[in-house]
């Protein structure tokens, strides 16, 4: 049988990285993020107890992580990013009218592709573009990507309908892909 | 097909399964149009780089966050 301090400190190894991700996405500052990843832990060995072993334990972490940045944000007085709905628009910065690419967006060859992912300037532009992103569509992408979720819980838990998810994801996938081609030199 | 369309079926194909008559219109657009192709494979790769995301942190400052997160947690342990 392992001890509560066993088990936490294994979950400090697994599961800081991606605590403190995104705890760094929703507040922006590395102090912050730092703390809210330290009060989760903090909660969990006080409340270890009442872990049961058939959720996954990185399920539990974030929901006691997302209490505290909701807590955090009330505090502040802050409201959580805006969540930002794409409108459709007559001028829009990708597409003609026809639906085609505008000569200015339509995207070409990368070099080094297979590569890039391990190169730690692409990395840096990567998260340079992620913050730029308007609203909530970072925090989308990653709840997506980084965190696995489906389409159908992160529409619950933004409140959006799954047209207005699927549009997000596309306009932000447009969008990253636009701004690292623009800041990226091979 | 247009290009704003096969690019949203893109992402949607990356998570759900698209119907057939979709799925064969978008092939065809993915062989006829340079720029669509070269979008899908750039938005794949984004979409690895985004998953691994939280590798990203070097690792260096890792290990020091998950020492100093552990200190403080179990220091404060009655």
């Amino acid at each position: 049988m392992k001890t509560k301090q066993e088990i936490i400190k294994q979950w400090v190894t697994q599961y800081t990285g991606v605590l403190y991700a995104w705890a760094f996405t929703k507040t922006k500052e590395k102090a912050m993020a730092e703390d809210l990843v330290q009060d989760t832990f903090l909660v969990a060995l006080e409340s270890a107890d009442k872990f049961r072993e058939e959720s996954s334990p990185k399920t539990w972490l974030f929901g006691i992580l997302n209490n505290k940045i909701n807590d955090y944000f009330r505090k502040q007085g802050k409201a959580p990013l805006p969540f930002t709905s794409f409108m459709e628009d007559d001028d829009d910065y990708f597409f003609e009218s026809s639906g085609h690419w505008k000569s200015t967006t339509a995207p070409s060859a990368w070099h080094e592709e297979s590569h890039l992912l391990d190169n730690p300037e692409f990395n840096k532009i990567l998260n340079f573009c992620l913050e730029k992103l308007p609203g909530s569509w970072g925090e989308i992408l990653l709840a997506k990507y980084m965190l696995g979720k489906k389409s159908k819980i992160i529409c619950q838990e933004n409140q959006i309908t799954e047209t207005n998810y699927w549009q997000i994801i596309h306009r932000a996938k447009l969008t990253m892909r636009d701004c690292i081609n623009n800041n990226w030199r091979e | 097909m247009n290009c704003k369309q096969a690019t949203l079926l893109i992402e949607k194909r990356e998570e759900e399964k698209i119907g057939l008559f979709a799925l064969v219109k978008l092939r065809y657009h993915l062989t006829i149009c340079k720029a669509c192709s070269f979008y899908r494979e750039q938005s794949r790769l984004l979409s690895q780089a985004l998953s691994k995301k939280a590798d990203q942190i070097p690792s260096q400052e890792l290990a020091e966050l998950e020492k100093r997160v552990l200190k403080k947690v179990l220091d404060n342990k009655p």
